[in-house]
């Protein structure tokens, strides 16, 4: 009994346990059902708003319903298994159906244990054993087969799935989903409808560097619009102002806001769709606020740091360090500097400001890059250029002589020299070459400047030269650079020509000729125009009147006569010329120099003013037609002619013997210079020179000799009228040449060397230069006895004025005695007398005047004190006539003591004479000159000593020493002495107003040295020294040029080598001038024609202006 | 406008004017002489732009005109020639408006070329200076082209007459780059392209004269 009660307890035990499990099942199952609808529901709910975009009511209707729908599932299910599950007999009726094993044996366990009466009915064994068979059953039941999960999976799967729809929908429409979730969400609330068209800007918001331009991508969805517009603001209150553009049907467009610089806000709009507004922030990028440039010049450049702030462009020399300082507009977070778009060089950073540099060493260009602390970069940076300036090549150019050239007989040339460079010259070179020999180079001392004007003497006498050589020149400069190594300029090249002595005396004499045919030709023309001007003279007398023809013929003659007047002028400038050429190539002697002076003055008077009245006053006459005063003028004309004509044929006499004389000192010279170049020819043979050439030289020579043996020739006849006996002498030496066959040895000569025959060679040329010797020798002996033979001209005219002086002092102590006797004559015989010795007197004077301009042997005060003697002789006179008699022998005394005196300097000035080289005026003017300009040179020399040291103790800060300034005296003194010189020179070239002159203007600069000296000399001291000594040397060149002083002659070009500037100033002769710039830049602007002219007047008032502010002129 | 204008026309007639078959009687070169005021002899070497006309065309094939023209600067021609030549021995006086029309002229293309007949130096100095006070004149030196562009001149301008017996100076005034105005000082070109017998110049001296003239048009016309 007791197990069976066990039994039923057990059944109890396993029914809760199988209704537990069920219950658990039911619930899951309900719960998953409410929610698989109440999805369902909400999904329809969200579908429908989303599609349908419902009222509120509706909204909310359907989201109550979605909420109701769970409770109902739930509710609905459960109800509908609940009760089966709860009471165990009804769960012992569901196990019994599901399993028949059971027997209704758990149904009688449940329905008849527990009833008393049930156990009065039946078997107590039977009721126990259909408890306990239904304990055994129900324990062995698997209650997973009866209660099965069926249910809950279905209705988890219709959860999932519409979850999984949910999700689905979500993802594919994302925001009409969430729109219509979020709606859903808010039920009673009222939301607008979607517009048809929606409208999406990609990026939307954004921020841009300023000036950059802002893309958008403009979408179109639902309704395609036709149009879109695009609205724009900068600021809250500006006012939108907007673009419309057609859409036509695209989905996405590019929208560009160009260059924006300041922050904007923008919407779209298209159709009934529109998006919400926008930004576009502004930033500001870096920028360069100033760029600072600090040049560090290569040091050889001397040049000064330099600091540029006004623009990035860098102009500098090759090796300049350029430090660039950027200033930037805010900070930086990194900079570089571009080179050529290709190098970057990395700046130091320092808040706003960069640092960098460069070494400048090619041009190009470069730019700045800058990024800020947010990473902008500086758009669109400037590009500056670069620019490396080339240290030029110095520039130098030859001023003196500048042009080709003969050599002269000195062997010597001046050269002025001018060389510029931008830093500074080292050192200057003469390269020179002979014919087509190798280079050779001569350094040329000159300090280290940027500029260099200097003067060099290139003496080629060491050079072993030939006639016909020629020697090619040119001067090169070398500059400082050290960073590029020197660099060099050249001048031009010009030639030396070693010209053979017989061509400068052909040369030479040719010009003489033509000028000598051409008097010639004028004397012999005059003949039939002087007649003719007679017979007119003589027509209009009797006649009173003259035809038209004949006034014709008058004129032509007259006019024929003018011109003739000025072909001697033309004649005499011609000759200065030959003058010129003959002095510089040695060609002449001094005396011969001063005769030829005199024949030009004579040419030059030749055409007197006179003359000139004369032919105006008959132009004139014949003008007024007036026969008897025309009569008269050519009367007068005539005289003048005659005159003319007389002076024309002096001038002829002694210009053919000037040339006579000249081609003696030609034959001279050429003779000496045939035994040199014999002799030269005989050493190089010795040493063993090429033998072709030797071969043509002594050819060169055998010429040179034959042409000289056919001049002394003629010589000796053409001088038979001036000195006979000079004459026969030479035509002895002609004769004395043929007979020693000179020729004909150099011939033999020459081919020997041919031959390889040494020895007879050089026999053949000893003699010959032995006999070359003799000729020269003798023919300068012949010279010189011509030369003593008119300095005893001289001395004997000197003797002659001292024995006229001597007579004229004899009378006048007779005229004394007789003065102050006591017999006392008639006071105008006396008186008449001492009018006579003045006469007398004068005429001396004269002829000492005439002697006077041929040499300046005769003693200073010579002049001076005969112009006291001609002065006392007036006195006397004078006093005689009025009887004074003790006045009278008073001035009778004084001047028989100042005649007496004139006797004594004569005698002194023939001591002079005897003792002087040469006795010509401007020959010994000349060596003097040569002299002072020697000691010139000196002091120039000794300055430039002082100026260095007075700098070296200035840059020391020290006061100048002592010693110093006792040089500065010394120089001053001996400047001094040079000025009393030279003054003293000046006094003797009087009546030669042209030497004069150029004396004076020396002078002058001198004073002015003086001046400097006796405060402090500088610098310009210097120049002045130099300035002085050259033009000693020019006056000293020159001192033949004289007298001539017509302006309006023909001047060959080669004269007046160019000495100026040999190249342009950088600036052109410009200022920067900024007005007319600006007025150029505004006429070139694109402004109407009509305004151009008002432009114009309005920059040309402006000019007149500001011109007239600065310089008062009005332009 | 008249910049262009006158530029074209002194650069588009050298070889318009070269080409002898385009060359019509509207289009010669013309050299202009100035008519100055101030008292000076403007008129002086009255054959020597004739010949000098004359030189250019037989040397240089520049269709010129056989005459000289006369302009003054008031003129309203003046712009027209894109040469204008000036000499004289005496005083040179510019009024103010021709001052102005002067430098407009010059630096709108044209070209002067002043020769120095003696005596002219101090008055047109000074006039020049009024025309263009920040310029000055620069010694052209003998490498410049105007000395070799058709014929060569090695050393420069050539002296022809003597005057003052210094060295012939060819001076420049420039606008930019470009030479607008030639100066020739002690050298007299003027008296070298008169007929032979007026001054006796000798061939030679007179040819060199010509031939720098003919450089002086080649230059002024091509630069």
């Amino acid at each position: 009994m007791q197990d069976s009660n066990n039994s039923y307890h057990s059944v109890i035990f396993h029914l809760r346990r199988l209704r537990r499990r069920a219950l658990l099942l039911d619930v899951g199952a309900a719960l998953l059902l409410g929610l698989a609808l109440e999805a369902t529901l909400l999904l329809v709910w969200v579908s429908l708003e989303a599609l349908f975009y419902l009222a509120p009511f509706w909204r909310s209707a359907f989201g109550l319903a979605a909420g109701l729908g769970f409770l109902v599932a739930v509710s609905v299910y459960l109800a509908r298994k609940l009760p089966g599950h709860i009471s165990f007999k009804r769960l012992g009726l569901h196990l019994e159906s599901c399993c028949p094993e059971l027997q209704q044996r758990l149904i009688s366990t449940l329905e008849l244990w527990q009833n008393r009466r049930a156990h009065q009915l039946y078997s107590e064994d039977l009721l126990r054993s259909t408890v306990d068979e239904a304990c055994a059953t129900l324990a062995s039941l698997d209650p997973r087969r009866i209660f099965t999960a069926r249910d809950l999976v279905v209705h988890g799967r219709w959860l999932g799935l519409v979850a999984l729809f949910a999700l689905g929908w979500g993802v594919l429409f994302t925001e009409s989903f969430t729109q219509a979730l979020h709606r859903c969400s808010n039920p009673l609330t009222v939301f607008a409808r979607p517009p048809a068209t929606l409208v999406d800007v990609v990026p939307g918001d954004m921020e841009i560097v300023k000036g950059e331009d802002a893309v958008l991508t403009i979408h179109f969805s639902g309704k395609n619009p036709r149009t879109a517009t695009v609205s724009r603001r900068e600021g809250e209150g500006a006012p939108w102002q907007e673009e419309e553009f057609i859409v036509d049907g695209v989905d996405s467009l590019a929208y560009t806001f160009k260059e924006v610089k300041r922050t904007l806000s923008y919407q779209v709009r298209a159709g009934d769709g529109y998006t919400r507004p926008h930004w576009i922030k502004v930033i500001d990028p870096p920028a360069i606020r100033r760029l600072r440039l600090k040049y560090r010049y290569p040091a050889y450049s001397g040049l000064p740091p330099r600091i540029d702030e006004e623009n990035g462009d860098i102009a500098a020399l090759s090796g300049t360090t350029v430090d660039i300082e950027i200033a930037a507009s805010k900070p930086l977070s990194k900079a570089a500097l571009v080179l050529d778009d290709s190098l970057s060089m990395r700046a130091r950073i320092e808040d706003q400001r960069a640092y960098a540099h460069l070494v400048l060493d090619r041009s190009g260009h470069y730019h700045v890059e800058l990024t800020d602390l947010d990473g902008a970069v500086n758009p669109h940076p400037i590009r500056y250029s670069i620019r490396v300036i080339d240290d030029l090549p110095p520039r130098v150019s030859i001023t003196e002589p500048g042009r080709d050239m003969d050599l002269t007989e000195s062997m010597q040339v001046v050269m002025a020299l001018e060389a510029t460079d931008d830093f500074g010259i080292s050192r200057l070179a003469l390269v020179y070459r002979v014919n087509e020999g190798p280079e050779k180079q001569r350094h040329l001392a000159v300090p280290s400047s940027a500029k260099i004007h200097s003067i060099h003497r290139w003496d080629l006498g060491s050079i072993d030269l030939l006639p016909d050589d020629l020697i090619h020149y040119r001067v090169e400069a070398f500059d400082n650079d050290q960073v590029s190594g020197p660099k060099m300029g050249s001048s031009r090249e010009y030639v030396l020509r070693y010209p053979s002595l017989h061509q400068l005396v052909s040369e030479a004499g040719s010009d003489q000729d033509e000028q000598l045919g051409g008097l010639e030709e004028l004397a012999a023309n005059s003949q039939e125009s002087r007649a003719y001007l007679e017979e007119v003279r003589r027509r209009l007398l009797n006649e009173e009147k003259l035809s038209w023809g004949q006034k014709k013929e008058l004129e032509a003659i007259l006019d024929h006569e003018e011109r003739r007047a000025r072909s001697v002028a033309e004649l005499a400038r011609e000759m200065e010329e030959t003058m010129g050429r003959l002095q510089d190539d040695g060609l002449a002697s001094e005396k011969l120099l001063d005769k030829l002076e005199e024949v030009r003055q004579l040419l030059a008077e030749v055409a007197t003013p006179e003359l000139q009245e004369a032919l105006m006053a008959v132009q004139q006459a014949m003008d007024r037609f007036t026969p008897p005063e025309l009569a008269e003028a050519l009367k007068e004309f005539r005289k003048d002619q005659e005159a003319f004509e007389e002076r024309l044929d002096r001038t002829i006499d002694l210009l053919k013997q000037v040339r006579a004389e000249q081609r003696l000192e030609a034959a001279v010279q050429l003779a000496v210079h045939l035994e040199r170049r014999q002799a030269q020819i005989n050493t190089r043979f010795d040493l063993g020179a090429d033998r072709e050439d030797l071969q043509r030289q002594e050819n060169s020579l055998r010429g040179d000799t034959e042409l000289l043996q056919g001049e002394l020739q003629e010589l000796g006849s053409d001088m038979e009228k001036f000195g006979p006996g000079t004459a026969r002498k030479l035509q002895r030496q002609a004769e004395a040449m043929e007979e020693q066959n000179l020729s004909g040895r150099m011939e033999e000569m020459a081919e020997r060397m041919q031959d390889l025959q040494e020895q007879d060679t050089r026999r053949l040329g000893s003699g010959l230069e032995e006999d070359l010797g003799v000729l020269g020798a003798n023919l300068q002996q012949l010279r010189d006895e011509y030369g003593a033979m008119q300095k005893d001209q001289l001395t004997r005219q000197i003797h002659q004025a001292i024995h006229e002086l001597l007579r004229l002092s004899h009378d006048q102590e007779n005229l004394r005695a007789r003065t102050g006797g006591p017999l006392e004559q008639a006071s105008t015989e006396l008186a008449h007398d001492q009018f006579a010795l003045m006469q007398g007197t004068g005429q001396v004077v004269e002829r000492l005047a005439k002697v006077g301009r041929k040499t300046m042997s005769l003693s200073r005060g010579l002049n001076v004190t005969l112009g006291y003697v001609l002065r006392t002789m007036r006195q006397a006179a004078n006093q005689l006539g009025q009887r004074d008699w003790s006045a009278a022998s008073m001035a009778q005394r004084e001047s028989m003591g100042y005649l007496n005196e004139s006797i004594l300097l004569l005698r002194e000035s023939l001591e002079n004479l005897a003792q002087s080289r040469m006795p010509s005026t401007f020959g010994e003017a000349m060596q003097k000159m040569l002299d002072l300009a020697g000691k010139q040179g000196n002091v120039n020399q000794s300055t430039r000593k002082v100026l260095g040291e007075q700098g070296r103790q200035m840059s020391t800060g020290g006061h100048p020493e002592e010693s110093l300034s006792e040089e500065i005296a010394r120089l001053a003194a001996e400047q001094r002495r040079i000025y009393q010189a030279l003054a003293q020179l000046e006094r003797d070239m009087r009546g030669h107003r042209g030497a004069q002159k150029r004396i004076q203007a020396i002078e002058e600069e001198m004073d002015s040295v003086l001046r400097d000296l006796e405060r402090r000399p500088d610098r310009r001291t210097l120049d002045k020294q130099n300035r002085i000594l050259q033009r000693m040397l020019d006056a000293s060149r020159s001192i033949h040029t004289r007298g001539y002083d017509d302006k309006r002659r023909a001047t060959r070009a080669g004269e007046h080598a160019y000495s100026g500037p040999n190249w342009l100033p950088d600036d052109l002769g410009q200022s920067f001038d900024f007005l007319r710039q600006a007025m150029k830049h505004a006429l070139d602007g694109p402004y109407p024609e009509e305004y151009q002219a008002r432009i114009q007047d309005y920059y040309e008032r402006v000019y007149q202006d500001a011109i007239g502010r600065e310089g008062g002129t009005s332009p | 406008m008249i910049r262009t204008a006158l530029k074209s026309l002194a650069i588009l007639s050298v070889p318009i004017l070269m080409a002898p078959g385009l060359a019509g009687a509207d289009l010669l070169f013309a050299i202009a002489r100035l008519h100055y005021d101030g008292g000076g002899d403007w008129y002086s070497d009255p054959s020597s732009l004739p010949n000098l006309l004359r030189f250019v065309k037989e040397h240089t094939g520049i269709e010129s005109s056989s005459a000289e023209a006369r302009v003054q600067i008031m003129d309203e021609d003046f712009f027209l020639y894109p040469y204008i030549f000036m000499t004289g021995h005496g005083n040179i006086s510019f009024s103010s408006e021709e001052t102005l029309r002067l430098r407009h002229y010059l630096e709108s293309g044209g070209f002067l070329h002043a020769d120095d007949n003696y005596g002219m130096d101090e008055s047109f100095r000074r006039e020049i200076k009024k025309v263009f006070p920040r310029k000055d004149l620069v010694e052209l030196p003998p490498d410049h082209g105007i000395f070799h562009c058709h014929f060569d001149f090695p050393n420069g301008l050539p002296k022809i007459h003597r005057h003052e017996g210094k060295r012939p100076q060819a001076l420049g005034l420039f606008d930019g780059d470009r030479l607008i105005l030639l100066y020739t000082y002690e050298c007299d070109l003027g008296d070298g392209w008169e007929d032979e017998q007026v001054h006796q110049v000798p061939p030679g001296k007179r040819m060199e004269a010509l031939r720098m003239g003919a450089n002086i048009v080649v230059w002024a016309l091509t630069h």
